[in-house]
């Protein structure tokens, strides 16, 4: 049974069609990942999404009804830009929860740190005494805080370091796990969503162009394949073929 | 042509004391090789490829220690060493057509056909000249800047995390620029990155910075194919992998680099490194074959 349907959605930005005619469908549990060139939609789709913009047409329904508010939220692509400078980590996080009645904030927002693998004495610190990384980390707990069944990861690693993305990759991967999140993540480094989604899908001028299971989608020769998956696979076959393995930390 | 640095070190000095950003840093690099700095956001990079310049900003209070040298005298900013920063948007001025500063550090002829000249160069339309910053695509404004980099006819090309800002298929065509160049020109290229994929595809040697150290030093394809530090190890391991069942979990370096401010007196890798002997966390490791490390 399907968590999220998006269904024929469209935006359009004066007479600019940046999403024509969506549809897609995100399972329980499940992390979809959406991959594509820079201006191909994949952007304004996560924002009709979570209806930060007005549909042209077609609908985004969870478990078959209307959107219910909070339900569906979305990390944001760049942590040093989605934090305000003003607010502490604990400030951050309470926000959500005073706007959605909780009583026990700092109860809540220790066990929201906790999720995302921060001590809660971050709660106490300012943004820029945060890595990259970490202040990832707290955009993730912020999209948690109305406790979600859908989380809409717009690039959310694309700005940190290899090592830092693992980490991360991990936080969501456990979150789905742990909460039965769904998540469609949004991304153009293929290789990374091959490794962490079940299924990809593609995205073109706008439109779905190709979708499946990650494997057939990453591995199809070119011929019958979109030219914006094989692009895509040209820069993740960049990627050193030999490496040692370790175990996961 | 032979681009040498040794011994650099860059002090910088912050509100909390000073901190040694890069630390006793050599390398060398020829003409039409590349040499790819690479470690994670912090290891000091980009200090030391831009302080040797003076290209920090003057509020950093960098003082340099050791040289770095081109056949043995300083290198001139333009004519012998060109740069092409992280991020073209913010690089380039908005209010400037790109024709006009992409000529700006011409030596020779018209400006107007020198900029159409570098622009051919590399792979951009003639009426990219007339344009604003704004009206580019983030791949055009790269390419532009990289013309710029090259309008004082430089032996030396310093690309500073040239693709980290783009998306996947346009960081392709990037790279297929600097490529074709070195090959046209002979480029030496000084490529400081955090992308391994990057390196993979145009380095001929590697250096590995962490805390402000080179922990690991060799031939690219020798390094990605059997890195010897644990960090290298850890930096390629956390790498997607491509022979796991979708789902799988990443494998990531635990913790972060350490502050400079509080350097370990050691190993600076030791407090992560899975690896470390009780010496470690004592005794400095020198960089010896190639690597840093007591194991």
């Amino acid at each position: 049974m399907p968590s999220l349907s998006v269904e024929g959605v469209e935006v359009r930005y004066g007479a600019r069609v940046a999403v024509a005619g969506v549809w897609l469908e995100l399972g329980a549990g499940e992390m979809l990942g959406l991959v594509g060139e820079s201006g191909c939609g994949k952007t304004s789709l996560a924002r009709a999404i979570v209806g930060l913009e007005p549909l042209r047409a077609g609908r985004v329904l969870l478990d078959g009804a209307p959107l219910p508010r909070g339900r569906v939220q979305l990390v944001f692509q760049d942590p040093e830009s989605a934090l305000s400078p003003r607010l502490t980590v604990g400030q951050t996080l309470a926000e959500p929860l005073r706007l959605a009645g909780v009583r026990d904030r700092r109860e809540r927002v220790a066990e929201l740190l906790e999720l995302v693998g921060l001590p809660a004495a971050f709660a106490e610190r300012p943004p820029r005494a945060l890595s990259g990384g970490q202040r990832q980390r707290v955009g993730i707990a912020r999209a948690l805080a109305s406790e979600p069944s859908v989380l809409v990861c717009d690039e959310p690693v694309s700005a940190l370091d290899a090592s830092v993305r693992a980490q991360v990759m991990n936080v969501l991967l456990d979150l789905r796990d742990r909460l039965g999140l769904s998540c469609l993540f949004i991304s153009h480094d293929l290789a990374l969503v091959r490794q962490a989604c079940e299924r990809i899908a593609v995205m073109h001028q706008g439109r779905i162009v190709e979708q499946g299971p990650s494997d057939v989608v990453v591995n199809a020769r070119s011929r019958g394949s979109h030219r914006s998956v094989t692009s895509l696979r040209s820069a993740a076959s960049r990627v050193p073929a030999v490496k040692r393995r370790r175990e996961p930390t | 042509m032979r681009l040498e640095a040794r011994g650099l070190t860059v002090r910088l000095h912050h509100a909390s004391g000073v901190v040694n950003a890069v630390d006793d840093v050599s390398w060398t690099l020829e003409a039409g090789r590349t040499l790819a700095v690479v470690g994670e956001s912090g290891a000091g990079k980009t200090v030391m490829a831009l302080a040797p310049l003076r290209l920090l900003p003057p509020g950093a209070g960098a003082d340099v220690e050791g040289s770095l040298l081109l056949d043995g005298r300083p290198p001139a900013l333009g004519r012998d060493v060109g740069i092409v920063f992280q991020d073209p948007p913010s690089a380039l001025n908005p209010l400037r057509r790109i024709g006009s500063q992409v000529a700006d550090g011409a030596r020779r002829g018209s400006r107007r056909r020198r900029a159409a000249e570098l622009l051919e160069l590399v792979g951009l339309p003639a009426w990219c000249a007339g344009a604003y910053p704004h009206e580019l695509s983030g791949g055009m404004l790269q390419r532009a800047m990289i013309a710029g980099a090259l309008a004082g006819e430089p032996r030396v090309l310093i690309a500073d995390e040239p693709t980290t800002a783009l998306d996947a298929t346009v960081q392709e065509q990037v790279l297929d620029v600097l490529e074709e160049l070195q090959a046209r020109l002979g480029l030496a290229l000084l490529l400081i990155t955090h992308d391994i994929g990057v390196v993979a595809r145009l380095a001929d040697d590697v250096a590995v910075m962490y805390a402000g150290r080179i922990v690991e030093q060799g031939p690219a394809g020798a390094l990605l194919r059997s890195p010897s530090h644990p960090y290298t190890l850890g930096l390629l391991a956390s790498l997607p992998a491509d022979d796991v069942p979708p789902g799988t979990r990443f494998v990531g370096l635990p913790g972060a680099p350490p502050e400079l401010t509080a350097r370990p007196p050691g190993c600076a890798f030791a407090p992560r490194c899975e690896f470390a002997l009780a010496r470690c966390a004592s005794e400095r490791p020198v960089l010896k074959g190639g690597v840093a490390c007591h194991l």
